[in-house]
């Protein structure tokens, strides 16, 4: 006799569309059970597509419903939700668009996915605490190129080869579509949750690398000259504005 | 990657001026951290307050209606890009 386990590893694949129907599962007469199995794993998949929509709405716009959820079903035979959570699901939508080849013609469409999925991973990022301003007057002049700043956990950057940012304002609900030239150029945006919505802020290439190099543990004095040699125009004490009062950073660790 | 830092001086003087502007204090009715921001908002989703012929959250008519406020993060107000030009912290002529 099979396990609880076993059953539900069996009922699973079903769902995902084996074609075999796991023994103990029976259906009530006149509907053949595969019929009514079919109806279970056309419910799963819809309310699956039905949560992309939700996570992708600008990508969803930009090809329109029937070809996202086209798209969207193509994404589940490789994607199926990990866990019991749908947080954290369409993790891959980025790779998969980049590899799907009815959307070679949207090449800014992964990057626009990225930002959504960004947003999404700031919105539900970890409660942290903020930095108070006095801890980082405190730290004498000569020691501060050693600091080291925490970035919170809904501060997400993003630098693309497209003007997602743009792409992504003029999707927004209640937005007039705007004329965006694909051809002029890369954006940047910085994603900082603040009293629980999250603000996407068009940056340049200097604050991506400036916060890259501070998430990959560099300390400040290095993360500053990071960004002065990705952007001449790097405002620094405009992004530490923008990071201090929006509670960008958590700790610094003074060597 | 280029392992070079910045200077102590100019680190410091960037740093000073990031905590001057964000010390800065904000009207009591602001939450905090927040500042009102003028002429960013949709049509229908400003915060509250939009002036003569409206009256309260939701109401402005207009996108980027200039006398509609939002509340974004303190400092970030000028920094929000709308077709008519940057965020602003008094009501402006627009659109």
């Amino acid at each position: 006799m099979s396990s609880l386990r076993d059953f539900q590893n069996a009922f699973g694949s079903t769902v995902r569309g084996a074609p075999t129907v796991p023994a103990g599962v029976c259906a009530a007469y006149p509907i053949p059970l595969e019929r009514r199995i079919d109806v279970y794993r056309n419910n799963v998949h819809s309310s699956l597509i039905d949560s992309l929509e939700q996570a992708f709405p600008v990508v969803l716009q930009l090809v329109g419903q029937e070809f996202f959820r086209a798209t969207a079903r193509e994404y589940l035979r490789d994607h199926m939700p990990t866990c019991g959570t749908l947080v954290g699901f369409g993790d891959g939508m980025p790779e998969f668009l980049d590899a799907f080849p009815p959307v070679s013609s949207l090449p800014y469409l992964s990057d626009v996915a990225r930002l959504e999925l960004l947003w999404l991973r700031s919105y539900h990022a970890a409660d942290d605490i903020v930095l108070a301003p006095d801890e980082i007057a405190n730290v004498p002049q000569e020691c501060l190129p050693d600091v080291k700043f925490i970035l919170h956990p809904s501060l997400k950057a993003l630098q693309s080869a497209y003007p997602v940012s743009s792409i992504w304002q003029a999707h927004q609900p209640g937005h007039r579509p705007l004329a965006t030239h694909i051809g002029e150029g890369g954006e940047a945006v910085l994603l900082l949750r603040s009293n629980l919505s999250v603000v996407v802020h068009k940056v340049g290439a200097g604050t991506v690398s400036f916060v890259d190099a501070l998430r990959s543990g560099e300390p400040f004095g290095v993360a500053a000259a990071a960004a002065l040699n990705a952007e001449n125009d790097f405002d620094l004490s405009q992004i530490l504005h923008l990071l201090l009062s929006g509670g960008g950073f958590t700790r610094l660790i003074r060597s | 990657m280029n392992k070079s830092a910045t200077s102590a001086l100019v680190l410091a003087g960037a740093m000073s001026a990031a905590l001057t502007l964000a010390t800065a204090p904000v009207s009591a009715a602001t939450p905090s951290g927040m500042e009102k921001c003028y002429g960013i908002s949709l049509a229908g989703a400003n915060d509250c307050a939009a002036g003569p012929g409206t009256s309260c959250a939701g109401t402005s008519t207009i996108d980027y209606q200039g006398n509609a406020w939002k509340l974004v993060p303190a400092g970030t107000c000028t920094t929000i890009d709308t077709p008519h030009g940057k965020g602003s912290l008094a009501e402006v002529e627009r659109p």
